[in-house]
């Protein structure tokens, strides 16, 4: 007979899981139960930041381990692209497809699944420090096109798209939410179908995205805090990209 | 660029590595590199076991830098998580697991578990380990048995002579009793949901 038929019965396992002290069986059991149970999720997680306190030694890394991990590294990536420019605080789609990374950064932005789209976004509160250069220098050169997001005849955020499809958004000018709400951007693709973009926060301030499909129209809608699949809301501001 | 790695925030160090900046990853181990190979070779008694850990848990970071959810917690957690499923997997084969019970059969009965001595040495070790003392024996056993010996829960009640249920329900209360009293010394977890 399982030991594991009630949820209670998983919820007793998650500080041996998070202890990596469970067997296959019960690992699997716990791991599907997390999948449908934030809060166990959130449970392990505090667990495994509390074993991280005990685990914390002073040891020192073996003189030449480094050197052998960068020379694995090196015959691994031997055909990889060279690095972008360093203004780039982005996870573009270049060898890596951008998946729960960014959407756990930005607190779980939706996606739909259908992707002519394949676009990441971090916000500058990631330790960057250079998107406002950035963006200044991408506003000022001619090759990139700016795109007025605007409501009431008045422009509230602006757009700048880079022919390799790196984008701006500085939307600061928007008005700032309570911390229910949040901000989320939009790409509209030509048949109409809103893809998220990222959620926002409720005082947007510059960010950097990617931009690679048939977007048309960038849009930006006042959403519940997290994000939705859908938008709930007609956009706040639009702006079309041709 | 190298002084701009060094006064990056983990996260971003990340968001380096994924654009394949191995700088950043240089950084990440030079951060870390102590604390994940303090508890590989905590639990795997040969060495070079320990640094073959070590160099999977980097690659990994390498080849996979979207594995890290910076909304579930620091990298280090991350990293040392990745740490310890890994040795621990090797220590329950079947080779590794006659090296650790014969270091044990020439241990005192779990003198290799004590831990309040298993802490290391940081800034907040004497908060750490206060809290740790604070902890009900039963607890504090289960605990250090099954993650620092690489233990399931099973196997810790039969060391111990305790019901399985009992041992589960004392490692899960323990976790949450030490982050209780780590939060009351002003000891972050470095993550808040």
């Amino acid at each position: 007979m399982s030991t594991l038929d009630r949820p209670n019965d998983v919820d007793e396992l998650l500080g041996a899981y998070a202890l990596d002290a469970v067997d296959d069986d019960e690992r699997r059991a716990v791991e599907n139960y997390l999948a449908s149970n934030p809060e166990a999720r959130v449970e392990v997680d505090q667990h495994r930041e509390v074993a991280t306190l005990l685990a914390f030694s002073d040891a020192t890394a073996p003189e030449g381990l480094w050197d052998r991990i960068a020379a694995s590294i090196t015959a691994m990536d031997a055909d990889a692209p060279e690095p972008g420019p360093e203004l780039a605080k982005v996870l573009p789609a270049r060898r890596r497809t951008p998946r729960r990374w960014w959407l756990g950064a930005l607190a779980a932005a939706a996606v739909v699944a259908v992707l002519a789209l394949s676009i990441a976004l971090v916000r500058k509160d990631d330790g960057g420090t250079s998107v406002a250069d950035a963006y200044n220098s991408a506003i000022a050169d001619p090759a990139n096109r700016v795109v007025p997001l605007v409501t009431d005849g008045t422009t509230r955020a602006t757009a700048v798209v880079q022919p390799g499809g790196v984008a701006f958004l500085d939307a600061r000018p928007l008005p700032a939410l309570g911390n229910d709400r949040t901000y989320q951007l939009w790409g509209v693709l030509a048949d109409g179908t809103p893809v998220s973009l990222g959620v926002l926060g409720p005082s947007p301030q510059l960010t950097m995205f990617g931009l690679n499909g048939d977007v048309t129209a960038l849009a930006i809608t006042d959403e519940t805090a997290g994000g939705v699949v859908a938008p709930a809301k007609a956009p706040t501001i639009v702006g079309a990209l041709r | 660029m190298r002084e701009s790695r060094t006064e990056a925030s983990d996260a971003a160090l990340v968001v380096a590595i994924a654009r394949y900046h191995q700088d950043a990853l240089a950084e990440v181990y030079r951060r870390h590199a102590g604390a994940v190979f303090g508890l590989a070779r905590r639990l795997l008694s040969e060495r070079t076991l320990a640094e073959e850990v070590v160099q999977e848990v980097f690659l990994r970071v390498w080849n996979d830098p979207e594995r890290y959810d910076p909304s579930r917690g620091t990298l280090r957690s991350y990293l040392l998580a990745q740490t310890h499923g890994r040795a621990v997997d090797l220590l329950r084969s079947e080779g590794a697991r006659r090296a650790r019970e014969e270091r044990e059969a020439r241990a005192t009965a779990d003198a290799g578990y004590d831990l309040e001595h298993a802490v290391g040495d940081m800034a907040a070790a004497a908060q750490v380990r206060s809290a740790v003392e604070k902890l009900p024996e039963g607890e504090r056993a289960c605990i250090a048995l099954a993650y620092f010996g690489g233990h399931t829960y099973r196997e810790v009640a039969a060391r111990l002579d305790e019901p399985e249920g009992t041992v589960k329900s004392r490692i899960r209360s323990g976790l949450k009793r030490l982050r209780q009293e780590l939060a009351a010394v002003g000891i972050t977890m470095g993550f808040e949901p």
